[in-house]
C-alpha cells in the first residue's frame, strides 16, 4: 500500500509543473503529511498551502520567478477515497483545456500579393518567312570543312539538333563519295517560302553550275512533298524530264514512311541517293552509246564520200537494170537497218516494287519446272506440279 | 505466287507458306545461308563443252543488252536426294552474287534456267522485278519448246530456245507495258528499309571476296 502511494506521488514529481497544476483533481488529492508541514483540507477547489496570516516570512522566501499556483496537497479523507475507488487520481489529466469565452482571435495578417508580372505582347512571326539574317547565309557560296570538302547539308536556321545534322551530312558525303552526281541539300521549315525570284534553278546557276554534275535539293522540314530538286544540264540532257519527276516523286514518297520529320529527310536522302545512282548508270551507258555513234557517223560519212564520187565515171543513161539494182540494194539496205535498229532495240520494264514473299530478299517468283525423263510423253504431261516433300528428302 | 515448296498459292506479303511453312530458311538449311559466288552460266554437272560455255555466254550477253536492267543465268546441276530445280532457283537467285552481272542489274531483275541433269527435270525462277511480267504459263511454254532438245541432251540449244522464248515474252511485255503502265503498276509497300536496299545494291556485288565460289 505504501509502496504504491509512494509510485503515485513520483509520478506526480516528474510531471510538469502546468500539468502538474491539471494533473491534480480539484477534488482533492491526497498528499501525505511530511513532518513539519501543516495539512489543510479543502473541498472543492485546488488546496493552497498558506502560510499564517502576517507571516511576513514566507511571502518573502517565495522565490522571484514567474507566479505559478502552488501544489495541491493530499489530505487523508482523498487517500480515503481513491482507495474505495470513489476518486480515480488523474481522472481530470486528459480533461479538456477550458476555454476563455471572453478571448479574441487576433486576425493573422495578409500575405503580400506580388504584383503580376506585365506582359510583353510578342508580335507575330510569319512562319512563311525565311529571317533575312539567314538569306545571305543560305545563297553564299558552300562551305567548306577544314579539309577542304565541301559541306552538301544547308540548314543555318539548325531546324536540324546538331545530331541529326551531322548524320544527314555524314550519308550525304557517303553519297558523294560512291557517286558521281553530288548531292546538295538545303533546308528550309515547313511553311517557308522562297523570296520571289530564288528558285532551285537560280540557285544551281549563281552557285552549282560550275562544280560538274549536281542535283541541287530544296527540302522543306515536315513536308516533304514540298521538296525540289534541280540536276545539273549535263545529267538534263540525258535523262528525261520524265525520270527526273519518278525520282523525285520516289524519294518523297519514301519520306512520307515515317511520321517523324528528321527521319523523313533520312529516307528521302537515302531515296534519291538510289535513284540518282541508277541515273549515274544510265549516263555511263548514253556516253558509250554517243562514243559508239559518234565512230558509226564518221565511218558513214567516208562511206558518202565515196558514193559521191561514183556518179562521175558511172551516167544515169545506163539503164533500168542499175535502176532496179539500186531499188533493190536501198531495200535491202533498209531491211537490214530496220533489223539492226529492231536488234538495238532496249526493252525496260516499269519499276515495280514486292515485298519480300517467303523471306526471300531478292526473288521469289517460282515459274514452271518440267520433267524430261520421258520421251513418249508430251511436255503438258510431264509438268511437274507436284509437291518436292511427295518426291524428294 | 506459288511456294516452292508444294506449289499452293501464297499471298504476296506472306512471310511463310501457310500450307507449308517453307520460308527461305529451309533451303538455307539444306544449300547454305552464306551468299555464294557464282557465274551466269554454272555448269556443275559438266555437259558443256569449252566452246559450247562460250556460245552459251555470249548468248546471255546479248540478252543483257537487249534488257539493260535484266540478267539471265543457267545452272546445270545434279541434286540427287536435294531439292529440286525449283526450291534451287529460288535459293540461288536470292543468295548468289553473280559474278559476270553487272552491279546496275540487281538480283531482283534476274532469270534462272535450273537444270537438274540427273534428275532429268528443268525449272526457271526470277526475281521480284519481273513478277508482274512472267508467270508459270510462260516459263512453262519457254520449257516446253525446248523439251525435246533436253530429251536429248542437247544442253546448248535447250538454253538458246529457253532463252529465246523468255526474251520475246518478256519483249512483248515491255511494249505491253509502255502503252499501257497502268496495267502493270503492281507497287507495293516496301517492308525491307531503304537503307538496306542502297547498301544491297551498292556493296551486294563488290564486296562478295569472302563468298564461296560453287
Amino acid at each position: 500500500m505504501r509502496g504504491g502511494l509512494l509510485l503515485l506521488i513520483a509520478s506526480v514529481a516528474l510531471l510538469p509543473t502546468g500539468a502538474r497544476a491539471q494533473a491534480i483533481p480539484a477534488s482533492g488529492p491526497v498528499q501525505p503529511a511530511l513532518p513539519g508541514e501543516r495539512n489543510v483540507e479543502t473541498q472543492g477547489g485546488p488546496r493552497e498551502t498558506e502560510g499564517a496570516p502576517g507571516d511576513s516570512s514566507s511571502t518573502a522566501e517565495k522565490p522571484a520567478g514567474p507566479q505559478l499556483p502552488d501544489l495541491p496537497v493530499w489530505s487523508p479523507s482523498d487517500f480515503e477515497k481513491i482507495r474505495k475507488g470513489e476518486l480515480v487520481a488523474g481522472q481530470d489529466f486528459f480533461a479538456p483545456t477550458p476555454v476563455d469565452p471572453n478571448a479574441k482571435i487576433e486576425p493573422l495578417p495578409l500575405p503580400k500579393i506580388p504584383e503580376p508580372p506585365v506582359v510583353v505582347p510578342v508580335p507575330e512571326v510569319d512562319e512563311t518567312v525565311i529571317p533575312t539574317e539567314y538569306l545571305t547565309e543560305y545563297f553564299r557560296e558552300v562551305e567548306q570543312t577544314p579539309e577542304g570538302a565541301p559541306i552538301f547539308l544547308n540548314d543555318p536556321q539548325e531546324l536540324l539538333s546538331q545530331q541529326e545534322f551531322r548524320d544527314r551530312e555524314s550519308f550525304l558525303r557517303y553519297h558523294s563519295s560512291d557517286s558521281d552526281i553530288n548531292m546538295f541539300v538545303y533546308l528550309f521549315d515547313e511553311r517557308q517560302e522562297l523570296p520571289g525570284g530564288t528558285n532551285v534553278a537560280t540557285v544551281y546557276r549563281d552557285l552549282f553550275s560550275q562544280r560538274g554534275s549536281a542535283a541541287v535539293v530544296f527540302y522543306y522540314l515536315g513536308a516533304p512533298e514540298r521538296s525540289q530538286v534541280h540536276l545539273s544540264s549535263d545529267i538534263q540532257a540525258v535523262i528525261s524530264q520524265d525520270e527526273q519527276n519518278r525520282a523525285l516523286r520516289a524519294a518523297i514518297q519514301e519520306g512520307f514512311e515515317k511520321s517523324d520529320a528528321a527521319y523523313q529527310l533520312d529516307n528521302f536522302l537515302v531515296e534519291f541517293s538510289i535513284r540518282l545512282y541508277w541515273i549515274e548508270r544510265e549516263l555511263k551507258t548514253a556516253a558509250a552509246s554517243t562514243i559508239a555513234g559518234l565512230a558509226q557517223e564518221d565511218a558513214s560519212r567516208g562511206a558518202v564520200e565515196v558514193t559521191v564520187s561514183a556518179p562521175d565515171g558511172a551516167p544515169w543513161r545506163i539503164g533500168p537494170i542499175l535502176q532496179l539494182t539500186l531499188l533493190v540494194v536501198l531495200f535491202g539496205g533498209s531491211t537490214l537497218l530496220g533489223w539492226l535498229l529492231l536488234e538495238r532495240r532496249r526493252y525496260r520494264f516499269p519499276e515495280v516494287e514486292c515485298g519480300p514473299l517467303l523471306g526471300a530478299p531478292h526473288a521469289a517468283g517460282v515459274g514452271a519446272v518440267i520433267s524430261f525423263s520421258d520421251s513418249n510423253l508430251p511436255p503438258s504431261r510431264q509438268r511437274d506440279q507436284a509437291p518436292d516433300y511427295l518426291q524428294r528428302m | 505466287m506459288k511456294c516452292p515448296r508444294c506449289v499452293q498459292r501464297v499471298h504476296r506479303m506472306a512471310r511463310q507458306c501457310p500450307h507449308c511453312g517453307f520460308g527461305i530458311g529451309d533451303v538455307d538449311k539444306v544449300f547454305g545461308e552464306q551468299d555464294v559466288r557464282v557465274g551466269s552460266l554454272t555448269d556443275a554437272a559438266g555437259v558443256l563443252r569449252k566452246s559450247e560455255r562460250a556460245a552459251v555466254r555470249r548468248m546471255l550477253r546479248r540478252f543483257q543488252v537487249r534488257f539493260p536492267r535484266l540478267f539471265f543465268a543457267i545452272y546445270f546441276g545434279t541434286f540427287k536426294e536435294l531439292p529440286g530445280p525449283r526450291q534451287f532457283g529460288f535459293w540461288l537467285l536470292n543468295r548468289g552474287a553473280f559474278d559476270d552481272v553487272d552491279v546496275s542489274r540487281p538480283n531482283e531483275g534476274g532469270v534462272i534456267l535450273c537444270v537438274d541433269v540427273g534428275g532429268k527435270s528443268a525449272g526457271i525462277t526470277y526475281g521480284y522485278a519481273l513478277q508482274p511480267f512472267l508467270d508459270e504459263e510462260s516459263t512453262f511454254r519457254a520449257l516446253s519448246a525446248a523439251h525435246p532438245y533436253l530429251l536429248q541432251g542437247q544442253w546448248p540449244k535447250a538454253s538458246e530456245v529457253v532463252v529465246g522464248k523468255i526474251s520475246r515474252t518478256l519483249m512483248k511485255q515491255s511494249r505491253r507495258a509502255r502503252r499501257n503502265p497502268a496495267k502493270f503498276d503492281l507497287r507495293e509497300s516496301e517492308p525491307e528499309g531503304a537503307n538496306d536496299v542502297l547498301e544491297r545494291i551498292r556493296a551486294r556485288h563488290r564486296d562478295s571476296q569472302s563468298s564461296t565460289q560453287i
